[in-house]
């Protein structure tokens, strides 16, 4: 059994974000270029493209980023895209969303799947509103890393001044965010200038390429415990009288002969073999998909949660959380969802609205109600007994969407802060 | 916070897995599609892990349009057999009595018949609430745009415009009766990734991918094999042995093949890894026109 696999390349998701026109896509279009993950008839029908809807006779590596049809016309980017590129030593992943402010959700959406953002500052105008909207989210949705990527450098002349004057209003900014790594790179998208290679043009500047600060960052686990957290996805009828616990480990770790409760019944059992198609386990950590099965028959469905004896989780019928508000139609006072958390689905509606964020300038305001890519501190009363854990601890068992049970939509991404009062 | 040890391929793999799960755990009635092409292989052995020792709870489901490969359709059967898992063939009967060929018809109007609409007659036939398709983003750059969890209409339709934001790991699975989710395992998976992966854990793939001298005829630029006596006559004579493999497989009069000398999985990886074109390049149904895998999403092709 070779888990994990021998190649060991890891795995980095980045959200990057900036304002439309401080040139994002060309900065992604400049990564997967200079990368060589640009193909030759990829550039040609981009160069077909270019000629068709913007009169233009030169690839525009931004056309590599700028996905569907409607929006090319648009010339803008308006939905969550994937990219993926790779070096000798990691695979990246960039979740690009759109830099216009009605698009919070999908800023929200892109955040909550990445490990790291970076966010393009235009190196004429500095620290923008925008900016702080993005960082702001990015943290919210619990991004601890963060890499500011001054670009059009080349139009203030690789000025060393104006680069730290933004620096320095950035890394201020970030201080307010919380517990958060920031570092700042001068970079030209559209000429390359230490995007992927090392620019003269910043003699000064001693931190090395973007790419290179891409490949040295630290990946960091969902969970912030190491606590052991199994939520069962799918029971596995093996045979008439043998049962296998699937999931996807939350957090910490688990070992056979371990004695394990569910939750929320609180019944024990003893692991007798962690399996996978390669072989028997003895110790499955966070991340890993296996199949636990148990040394006398369990009572457990989907949606139950495995943790160590001696280790309870929090559990609640009122809970207080984050709600960043996703469709047309508002959020109001007692009104019920359906809300999936982990692999358990329940029911619940918001019983007091505490605050919402004003983006403009993140202050808290009072509400009564939240609107489309409103963001807010609500209590939620539930039908039933949840056991959770908080979203600074683990984004699994912390994170929870709301469905609209007539529209069936995504309705609101919610993060759990606290156990609601009565 | 401490630090994850996982390589990204383990990781990647553990992503399919719970997406394969999380579709078998939501459904009544999933199917997971089979092309015999070298994603579906990685796709199908990862719904293998997932719900080993027990085989997966859903049947497997070939859209043929009676043009692929001869060697796809044996090594399906072969491994329908050699598994145990049901696997159905869905061949759409108005297109074969509509004479329907690729070489003498648009190669669009070709694939939407046999293909794009033999897709939702089988669907329809079956009832399937969801369908998992080996489909990888960094294919084409519509595909780049799709959820994990995509959802589509009642005729099958995808509104790329109206797609549900899909937050973390947790899947929206809800739909009303008629309608579906089309399923992606491989959504973060590239072309290197699959092969990387078919080498370390020994997938069996088609030897298709393999390069060895084989009878091609260069149409328009493209390199077509001699697969069986159906190529027209005319063509046929100008057919030539080349060293060639490849890279992507489907029908085989619309598969471009690609000069190689690449005989092993790692020599392919080697070859990919300094490629000058995009995967899909030797799919003539792509390039037809601007945006055409987008057009063809939205009729509810994979």
């Amino acid at each position: 059994m070779e888990y994990p696999l021998d190649k060991k390349k890891a795995l980095l998701r980045i959200l990057i974000c900036g304002s439309v026109d401080h040139g994002k896509s060309s900065l992604i279009g400049r990564l997967l270029y200079d990368s060589d993950v640009v193909y030759e008839d990829q550039i040609d029908a981009i160069k077909s493209e270019t000629s068709e809807f913007r009169n233009e006779n030169t690839a525009d590596l931004s056309l590599l980023v700028d996905g569907l049809q409607s929006e090319k016309e648009l010339g803008i980017t308006i939905d969550v895209a994937y990219r993926y590129f790779s070096t000798i030593r990691r695979k990246f992943i960039l979740i690009d969303t759109p830099g216009h402010e009605q698009y919070t959700r999908n800023m929200v959406t892109g955040a909550s799947n990445s490990d790291l953002a970076v966010i393009l500052i235009d190196a004429r105008c500095g620290l923008q509103p925008q900016t702080r909207r993005h960082s702001f989210i990015a943290s919210l949705l619990g991004i601890k890393k963060f890499i500011l990527a001054i670009n059009k450098m080349d139009l203030v002349g690789f000025d060393r001044e104006s680069f730290e004057k933004i620096c320095f209003d950035c890394k201020t900014f970030f201080n307010g965010l919380g517990d958060i790594e920031v570092s700042c790179i001068p970079v030209s998208a559209l000429d390359g200038d230490n995007v992927v290679t090392l620019s003269s043009k910043t003699p000064w500047f001693h931190a090395g390429t973007l790419i290179s600060m891409l490949e040295e960052a630290q990946i960091v686990s969902k969970s912030n415990t190491s606590q052991f957290r199994l939520p069962i996805q799918y029971v596995n009828h093996i045979s008439s009288n043998l049962s296998g616990f699937c999931g996807t480990v939350a957090s910490g770790f688990v070992r056979k002969g371990d004695v394990v409760r569910i939750l929320p019944s609180q019944k024990r059992g003893t692991v007798k073999a962690i399996v996978t198609y390669e072989g028997e386990l003895d110790c499955a950590t966070d991340g890993m998909a296996v199949t636990l099965i148990f040394d006398s028959e369990i009572e457990a469905s989907r949606g139950d949660i495995f943790v160590h004896e001696g280790q309870g989780m929090m559990e609640g019928r009122r809970i207080d959380c984050t709600l960043v508000w996703m469709v047309n139609n508002p959020l109001v006072a007692n009104v019920t969802y359906d809300i999936k958390i982990g692999t358990r689905i329940c029911s619940g509606k918001v019983s007091a609205f505490h605050s919402k964020i004003e983006l403009e300038n993140l202050t808290e305001q009072p509400t009564n109600e939240l609107s489309l890519n409103e963001i807010g501190q609500v209590s939620i009363d539930l039908e039933d007994l949840l056991v959770f854990d908080l979203y600074e601890e683990s984004q699994v068992l912390g994170g929870f969407i709301f469905i609209d049970r007539q529209t069936n939509e995504t309705a609101a991404a919610g993060m759990i802060t606290g156990i609601g009062k009565f | 916070m401490h630090i994850s040890s996982f390589s990204h391929l383990s990781q990647l793999e553990a992503e399919s897995i719970h997406i394969i799960r999380e579709v078998a755990a939501e459904f009544e009635n999933p199917v997971m599609l089979y092309s015999a092409g070298k994603d579906s292989s990685v796709m199908l052995h990862l719904a293998l892990k997932a719900f080993y020792p027990a085989l997966p709870p859903f049947p497997l489901l070939h859209v043929d349009t009676t043009w692929k490969f001869r060697e796809m359709i044996k090594f399906r059967d072969a491994l329908g057999a050699k598994l145990g898992i049901k696997m159905l063939v869905h061949i759409n009967q108005e297109g074969i009595k509509d004479g329907l060929n690729p070489f003498s018809h648009d190669p669009g109007h070709y694939t939407d018949v046999m293909k794009t609409v033999g897709l939702k007659q089988a669907l329809n036939h079956h009832g399937f609430d969801a369908a998992m398709g080996g489909a990888r983003r960094d294919e084409e750059r519509s595909r780049a745009k799709e959820r994990i969890f995509s959802f589509r209409n009642d005729e099958h339709m995808w509104n790329p415009s109206d797609q549900r934001p899909e937050l973390w790991n947790i899947y929206n699975t809800r739909i009303n009766p008629t309608e579906s989710i089309r399923a992606f395992p491989l959504s973060n998976w590239t072309e290197l990734d699959v092969w990387e992966y078919i080498l370390f854990k020994r997938i069996e793939v088609v030897s298709l991918y393999f390069a060895r001298a084989r009878a091609v005829v260069d149409i328009d630029g493209t390199k077509i094999l001699v697969d069986d006596e159906r190529m027209p006559t005319e063509l046929r004579k100008k057919a030539k042995e080349e060293f060639v493999r490849f890279r992507t497989l489907g029908c085989y009069p619309l598969s471009g093949a690609v000069s190689s000398t690449a005989r092993s999985v790692s020599e392919v990886i080697t070859e990919i890894k300094g490629a000058e074109n995009s995967e899909r390049q030797g799919r003539l149904i792509d390039v037809d026109s601007i945006g055409s895998m987008e057009q063809k999403k939205r009729k509810g092709y994979f």
